[in-house]
């Protein structure tokens, strides 16, 4: 991934009365470089300075939890927000792991919506703190993950 | 500026722009007599980005760095002459900073605000989608910040 520098940043957010550049919302998200889908797992696995030897246990310890948040979800079929959250967990463990995750089997009760905010909370509390010990490569994702899980806690908050 | 602080710096200067964009959504919301809850979302939008622009100006300041101001002017991409496209707009800024914020958490200077900054954008952006009327599957994003993971 590459860090544009401020002054790239700064010439794309524009001055409207410079007549140049672009708009309000342009630019900067379209300025991330991260690895493609394909090959984002291994990308994410190779650091680029010294932490990069706490990055395995960083990655294994967001997979457990997927893994443990995906089958906390296991809610009767079509239930919302229950049936976005699984997929996004799905999508989580497909970029961590490297291979597609399949949906668990239905439980047959509700589940408990309290609950399973106050778990996506602690997990964004913990992919927070892990990234900011990961490498300068698995750092993002780790903090893109902490950011899923807190939306995934509101969805479940009324 | 300096280079400890550059990913910061990114972060400020995309504050600036949300306080700015907010600060437009919110008068024109309330110009366009728009549904209470929106214009409660821009005002509290406003203040959050607000918080946030002060939080990343004194943390700045602490690694010696100089915050950088906002810019004289921004230009507003699209015509705000409906609450829809306001809302667009406000979503727009929240996915711009999400993606601001993941690049700056590269940097280990100040990773942990960045993170912040990234979480709040993130679910900001969530709660207006679905504002918006789109249905969950459609607000949230599986990687915000970084969409070419999707």
């Amino acid at each position: 991934m590459r860090l544009p520098t401020t002054l790239d940043r700064r010439s794309a957010l524009v001055v409207a009365a410079s007549g140049v550049g672009a708009a309000l919302t342009a630019g900067c998200s379209g300025s991330i470089h991260p690895p493609s889908p394909a090959d984002a797992p291994s990308a994410v696995r190779t650091a680029g300075s010294a932490p990069a030897d706490v990055d395995p246990d960083l990655r294994s310890r967001a997979i457990a939890d997927e893994r443990r948040l995906l089958a906390a979800c296991a809610a009767p079929a079509g239930q919302e927000p229950f049936v976005t959250l699984r997929q996004l967990h799905r999508d989580h463990l497909r970029l961590l792991t490297g291979q597609a995750v399949a949906a668990p089997a239905a439980a047959p009760g509700a589940p408990a919506a309290p609950q399973l905010a106050a778990a996506e909370r602690a997990a964004a509390t913990v992919r927070r703190a892990d990234c900011v010990r990961a490498s300068p490569s698995l750092a993002p994702l780790l903090a893109s993950l902490a950011a899923s899980a807190e939306v995934a806690a509101v969805l479940l908050t009324p | 500026m300096t280079d400890r602080a550059a990913g910061l710096e990114s972060v400020l200067a995309g504050e600036h722009a949300a306080v700015y964009g907010y600060g437009v959504a919110g008068a024109v919301l309330v110009k366009l007599q728009a549904p209470v809850p929106l214009i409660a979302a821009a005002r509290g939008g406003l203040d959050a980005h607000r918080v946030s622009r002060d939080r990343l100006s004194d943390a700045i300041a602490a690694f010696a760095g100089t915050p950088p101001g906002p810019l004289a002017a921004y230009q507003i991409p699209f015509a705000l002459d409906t609450p829809a496209a306001v809302l667009r707009l406000l979503i727009a800024l929240e996915d711009r900073l999400c993606g601001i914020a993941a690049n700056a958490v590269e940097v280990s200077v100040g990773r942990p605000l960045s993170a912040d900054v990234l979480g709040a954008a993130a679910v900001r952006a969530a709660q207006l989608r679905l504002l918006s009327g789109l249905p969950a599957a459609g607000a949230v994003l599986a990687f915000p910040g970084l969409p070419r993971l999707r």
